[in-house]
């Protein structure tokens, strides 16, 4: 079986360095595809992508469409149909058209809308069939979509966001559900957990890296929490991890 | 050449285990990043001491040799920290062996052996942690750090997972008790390392030992185990992280083999 070993450059004794970013990291130059980028998390991710040198690709669904995140941070963004392949793979050719390859994918969902509508209604099986189509079916056809258009050893780093009201792992002393939710949201979550690993173990040998953060309550205001965990995973630091969540609650 | 970034600069560590592998890397890490660093081990660590300083510089590391297994040792070595430096502020349990000589299987294995394990790799810490406290409370900082395993390792003796279990636990207890006070803990479950160890346990077993790793390495999703300067670098990271609500943090750090393989 093939297997991509990857050399971990993370001397630095001896260099001289001037600061945490410096020390830690360098983004500068690296590629990244967003899916959710029109919610506090998308926005947030593009503006840590723009202050660290890194190109953005933004996704967006289709029905969040808005064209502010164009106009205002001059993005390029494309919008897919939700759950259809087509649409999917037609905007990962754009994007690869337009930035090459990706060293990170970010997989994100609109929890904090989520949140709010199942507060207010009563859950529905239909509300059920779309959450499940528009987190779960997405996440899934972009890293498929990716991974079938990229056979080579190029290291990407990946980090599925989910929400700590599911189950998210196994990881020592962790697997605590946070309290409250819905059910669809903590179903939806589990089930992103259980793909997480499973892609994870298809594709880390190929030299993938695959992690996750999950958002308990009130994530809004740990978005410097949220960074460090996405320096956790995007730079290397935690490469050694392999289809863990790093639960931010 | 000394790095200008020094976000440790006026911070003691102590690392136990700091003679070789894991805790040599991390010594050299919290060394460069400015913190005063005291080699804690069962040998003598002046050498590398000396090395550590030609390196990276900065403040030279102390050599301290303590044998973990003795309470009245870790009791002089922390009280000559206190006189010296004034306390403890990053703690670094790392130190740990893998079991007692002999017999390794249950029930065959001594009383004698299971303590003298569990002594080192889990009693020192506990007792490293409680000294360190008081210093790193009165300062309003503190990092405990934790060199664990995953509790589903299998093949391995019952009080080296016994001790690496007890970490997870302190470490959370720990990170509950301090959070007031700035003082922060990570436990970091690993599996295998690239260190001189992991190549005298294939040894021991009459394997060859390229072979040997070779098939180590298979076991992990990446193909290749973890590496000493990946761990310090990790330590490092979170050491200087200034979140107060980044503790507690138990992190699985075994290349998929736990629950992926």
């Amino acid at each position: 079986m093939y297997r991509f070993c990857r050399t971990v450059e993370l001397h630095t004794y001896g260099k001289e360095v001037r600061d945490i970013d410096s020390y830690f990291f360098d983004h500068t130059g690296k590629k990244c595809l967003i899916l959710g980028a029109n919610d506090f998390i998308g926005e947030k991710v593009i503006g840590f992508c723009k202050e660290q040198g890194i190109q953005v690709g933004a996704i967006d669904l289709e029905e969040h469409q808005n064209d502010r995140l164009q106009a205002e941070l001059g993005l390029d963004y494309r919008c897919i149909v939700t759950g259809d392949e087509k649409s999917v793979e037609s905007v990962v050719d754009h994007f690869v058209d337009r930035l090459g390859d990706f060293d990170y994918i970010v997989c994100n969902y609109y929890l904090d809308e989520l949140r709010d509508q199942l507060i207010k209604q009563d859950e529905t099986c239909e509300q059920w069939e779309k959450l499940l189509q528009d987190w779960t079916l997405n996440y899934f056809l972009l890293l498929k979509t990716i991974a079938s258009r990229f056979d080579d050893a190029h290291q990407r780093r990946i980090i599925f966001f989910n929400s700590a009201r599911g189950y998210t792992g196994e990881g020592e002393g962790e697997g605590q559900l946070v309290e409250g939710g819905s059910i669809c949201e903590a179903a939806c979550a589990s089930g992103i957990t259980g793909m997480m690993t499973s892609i994870a173990r298809s594709i880390i040998p190929k030299g993938y890296s695959v992690n996750g953060i999950a958002l308990g309550e009130e994530y809004k205001e740990k978005w410097d929490h949220i960074e460090w965990a996405m320096n956790l995973w995007l730079t290397g630091i935690g490469e050694y991890s392999c289809g863990e969540t790093y639960r931010v609650y | 050449m000394r790095n200008e970034y020094q976000p440790l600069k006026d911070k003691v560590t102590l690392v136990t285990g700091a003679g070789g592998g894991i805790g040599q890397r991390i010594a050299y890490e919290f060394a460069q990043l400015g913190s005063l660093v005291y080699l804690c081990d069962i040998s003598d660590t002046q050498e590398l001491a000396n090395e550590i300083f030609e390196q990276v510089g900065g403040v030279k590391p102390m050599s301290v040799i303590c044998n973990l297994s003795k309470k009245q040792e870790i009791v002089e070595m922390m009280d000559r920290i206190r006189q010296e430096n004034q306390g403890v502020d990053i703690l670094v349990n790392n130190a740990a062996i893998k079991g007692p000589e002999g017999e390794h299987s249950f029930p065959e294995m001594s009383y004698e052996g299971f303590k003298l394990t569990i002594d080192i790799d889990l009693s020192a810490a506990v007792y490293l942690s409680l000294l360190s406290f008081p210093h790193m409370k009165e300062q309003q900082w503190g990092r405990i750090l934790f060199t664990a395993a995953p509790l589903s390792s299998s093949g391995i003796p019952a009080p080296y997972l016994a001790g690496k279990a007890g970490f997870l636990g302190l470490s959370k207890h720990m990170a509950s008790v301090g959070k007031d006070d700035n003082i922060k803990t990570l436990a970091l479950a690993l599996r295998h390392t690239q260190t001189p160890m992991i190549r005298r346990v294939i040894a021991s077993k009459g394997i060859d030992v390229e072979e040997g790793l070779r098939k180590m390495n298979a076991k992990s999703l990446t193909g290749r185990m973890t590496t000493p300067e990946e761990i310090a670098k990790l330590y490092a990271y979170f050491a200087v992280a200034e979140n107060p609500e980044i503790t507690g943090v138990s992190l699985l750090s075994d290349g998929g083999i736990t629950y992926l393989r």
